[in-house]
């Protein structure tokens, strides 16, 4: 086990959420990847499945048009839902400079579940937690945008859905 | 074992107690720290926010077979909003400290509960993006087809799908 690739990962959310000794259990379950310049990471339509912690360099996320739309750099995250509930990649992960990141796929996951299940349960309890800021503020983003009172918007499937559940 | 072998035997959502709250009863109050998800086992429970008028507004509806709460669950702190009873209701607690402890006891049904609740809120995230996606394509006058794209994601993952990760867990 690598002392630096566990101080390397406790700098990353969720896994500063844990205790050292979860991060430590974690870090045997990782993989750390050197990327160039130019390397594809993913492509539009994969499975999106891994959380990638980007340690150094960057990555370029490029539509399927060809436009980039945003860059991921160090000490940021991508892909912390993939691993729980996988989807598919919308853009293709490209690297735009040289560096290093560090992933964990589903299939990691599962591993770390089978054989070190307290780490597992704290880590994916951390990965859970990280969605709800988001989700937070994607429902108050919602809440403040809709100035007009809802029987007022004219498309009727629009309005459908911002009506609250009944 | 599979995530889902053994829940009817050892799902610990239906050996739990049931508790009866009758109408106008409060699970909970918005900005109240909580640590607990609820399910509805029957009756109804009226979520509701206050606006910056003071100003309190229905927020949803949750009836039996639906949950509450799941986001206290994961990341402790505030309630969002407020819960009140609105037809005599029977809920199930499931607070963090006892699944944690099921967690740490290597119970592969905890485990699959945790997934089933993470999932619940990664698709309530979508949802809540696709939605404001649609809302921000009306907003800037994009034309129906654009507000249309954005819902079609939306309903793709619909009120009852967001539920489906916990379906196997809730008592009938």
């Amino acid at each position: 086990m690598s002392q630096n690739l566990v101080a390397a990962l406790a700098r990353f959310r969720p896994f500063s959420e844990l205790p050292l000794r979860a991060v430590a259990d974690a870090s045997r379950f990782v993989s750390v990847q050197r990327m160039d310049v130019g390397d594809t990471i993913f492509n539009a339509g994969d499975v999106a499945d891994t959380l990638i912690l980007i340690v150094s360099g960057e990555l370029r996320l490029v539509a399927p048009s060809g436009r980039a739309v945003d860059t991921v750099r160090p000490g940021e995250t991508l892909g912390v839902t993939g691993p729980m509930l996988p989807s598919r990649y919308t853009m293709s992960g490209i690297c735009g400079d040289e560096g290093a990141l560090i992933s964990l796929s589903a299939e990691a996951l599962n591993t770390l579940w089978e054989q070190i299940p307290p780490a597992a349960a704290l880590l994916e309890m951390a990965m859970a937690a990280s969605v709800v800021p988001e989700l937070r503020e994607a429902t108050e983003a919602l809440g403040a945008r809709l100035t007009t009172p809802i029987e007022s918007v004219r498309h009727p499937r629009l309005r459908r859905a911002l009506a609250p559940r009944r | 074992m599979s995530d889902q072998e053994g829940l009817t035997e050892h799902n610990f959502l239906i050996d739990a107690p049931r508790e009866r709250l009758a109408v106008g009863s409060s699970l909970f109050e918005e900005g109240e720290h909580g640590e607990e998800l609820f399910v509805v086992v029957k009756g109804r429970v009226l979520l509701s926010r206050r606006t910056q008028a003071g100003e309190n507004v229905a927020v949803a509806t949750i009836q039996a077979g639906g949950v509450l709460g799941e986001i206290a669950l994961l990341q402790p702190g505030p309630r969002s909003a407020s819960a009140i009873v609105t037809e005599d209701a029977e809920i199930v607690r499931v607070h963090r400290r006892m699944l944690l402890e099921r967690l740490i006891g290597r119970d592969p049904l905890a485990r699959a509960f945790l997934r089933a609740c993470a999932q619940l809120l990664i698709l309530r995230l979508r949802r809540a993006r696709d939605l404001a996606g649609a809302l921000g394509a009306y907003e800037r006058g994009e034309g129906d087809a654009a507000v249309s794209a954005w819902l079609d994601r939306y309903d793709a993952v619909g009120d009852a799908l967001v539920l489906d990760p916990l379906k196997p867990w809730l008592p009938r």
